[in-house]
């Protein structure tokens, strides 16, 4: 497991209160029953972290996979490094 | 209990700074929504709001008096001296035992963003450790109903009411109970907001539910609210005190229904909006049928405008198809605590001139807001009764009735 994914699996349980060993890498926000305001709050949490923006309205990230997720994150914090 | 009527309204919104300016803009269909200006950095992606752009506080106020005056408290004095003037009512009339009788109700979602910003700004981020001495008085709440109070004698009840975006409605809901119960025989009552400031956008654009073209409210592909701001205050009177003076009555204020849903802090609830509905009619004496037109809360989020429809088609029934339902934010946003108030101005028009305001920004039919929204062009239409709706955040709803003056 690489860090972006153990860190965000951890954002995921922690602010919404699931139980880790249910999220996997395929599973969606939805599939965890995740609603609108908690995932803006997981998208928050993911971006404070990694001092990131993630953009608005691209579904990669709040309607995706756990796994898309994480690679949108891991590009997101490349292109930052990149920037820097 | 008392009869009580509208026999004044202002207004300042992003359509125009009066009542007569933003229910022109309204009445012929016009954006107020622009470019977002005065607000910038930060990684700010809003790019849009429905601000007061016309609004000139050195034409309204001198020097010494904005000093002590937020924004929030400018838009509110503007609108109240706008609505009294129309009502023909003046300062002179609140002299002595009148005075007393004569109450402010104002709600304000967040009170004196501007102010609190600004002072935020200098003591955390420039370290200057002086803040203006005048900032509690700019900033507390009750500041509108206050320098209202003020300015022309009111010496009754007076106070603030917050409940975010129905925060309008319910300080107009509270000004009828107090008219209809003999605690006054006039109010100045409505509502205001002030809240395009770096803060509360940054916060809006936090819940990622702001669009990014504009507001498109019950349209297929909408793609969130818009913020906008500025206040509507109105002059109300018992029927006995209007016709007493001979004051030209606007409009009948019949009834106010306010509820909770007690089931989510944001997602809108279809059963609490519609039990504020039915309470409002049931308070007004009006059939669901007697009801030709409602002005939504209409936010342009896919929640709001799915559930509002629900609330609607459930209380409405088969009178749903009938009635015409507009949301005006699409013209001048999301005025938050000032919305019910600004969006008043639109159901007094409609009553006054028989035009319908329309939904604007409207692209194609959504089949999960099946109501008529009078899409994009204004209607001629003669309507006798109309709902206005405000659902806030907090799962709070207060839904006004008007009437047809007869």
């Amino acid at each position: 497991m690489s860090s972006t994914e153990q860190i965000i699996f951890d954002i995921i349980a922690k602010t919404c209160s699931i139980e880790r060993d249910r999220i996997t890498l395929e599973s969606t926000l939805k599939d965890l029953d995740v609603h609108s305001l908690d995932a803006a709050q997981v998208l928050f949490e993911i971006e404070d972290h990694f001092k990131i923006s993630v953009p608005e309205r691209e579904d990669q990230y709040s309607a995706g996979t756990v796994r898309e997720l994480i690679e949108g994150v891991d590009r997101l914090v490349a292109a930052k490094s990149t920037v820097a | 209990m008392r009869r009580v009527v509208i026999t004044g309204m202002g207004c300042v919104s992003a359509l125009g700074s009066s009542a007569r300016a933003t229910w022109a803009g309204m009445r012929e269909g016009r954006a107020g929504i622009g470019p977002l200006v005065g607000v910038s950095g930060y990684e700010l992606r809003t790019a849009i709001a429905g601000q007061a752009r016309d609004f000139d506080p050195a034409a309204h106020f001198d020097e010494k008096r904005l000093v002590m005056l937020d924004p929030v408290s400018q838009y509110a004095l503007v609108a109240a001296r706008e609505a009294l003037a129309q009502s023909g009512l003046a300062k002179a009339d609140f002299e002595g035992e009148p005075g007393e009788r004569a109450a402010v109700i104002i709600g304000t979602g967040i009170g004196g963003a501007t102010t609190q910003d600004h002072m935020a700004r200098r003591l955390y981020a420039e370290g200057n450790p002086r803040v203006h001495p005048m900032a509690i008085v700019r900033v507390m709440p009750n500041a509108p109903a206050s320098q209202i109070s003020l300015e022309f004698g009111m010496r009754g009840p007076t106070f603030a009411v917050a409940s975010a975006c129905a925060s309008s409605n319910h300080a107009l809901g509270q000004a009828l109970m107090l008219l209809q119960t003999g605690g006054a025989d006039v109010a100045l009552a409505g509502g205001v907001e002030a809240c395009v400031t770096l803060g509360i956008v940054k916060a809006w654009e936090a819940m990622r539910v702001m669009a990014d073209d504009t507001c498109r409210p019950f349209s297929k592909g909408r793609r969130g609210l818009v913020l906008g701001e500025g206040a509507g205050v109105f002059v109300l009177e018992t029927l006995e005190h209007a016709q007493a003076r001979g004051a030209h009555i606007l409009a009948e204020f019949a009834g106010a229904g306010m509820s909770a849903d007690a089931a989510d802090i944001v997602m809108p609830d279809a059963g609490g909006a519609a039990r504020a509905m039915r309470a409002a009619l049931a308070q007004a004496r009006l059939a669901p049928q007697d009801v030709g037109y409602i002005n939504a809360h209409g936010t342009g989020t896919v929640a709001n405008d799915t559930t509002e429809t629900r609330a609607i088609r459930a209380v409405f029934g088969e009178h749903a198809d009938a009635l015409a339902v507009s949301s005006t934010k699409s013209m001048h946003g999301h005025a938050l605590g000032g919305g019910g108030a600004i969006e008043l101005v639109a159901v007094v028009g409609a009553l006054q001139d028989d035009v319908l305001p329309p939904t604007i920004n409207y692209l194609e039919p959504d089949p999960a807001c099946d109501l008529d929204v009078v899409p994009n062009q204004p209607r001629e239409r003669r309507i006798n009764a109309a709902l206005s709706n405000s659902f806030a955040f907090g799962g709070l709803n207060a839904v006004l009735a008007l009437r047809r003056f007869a």
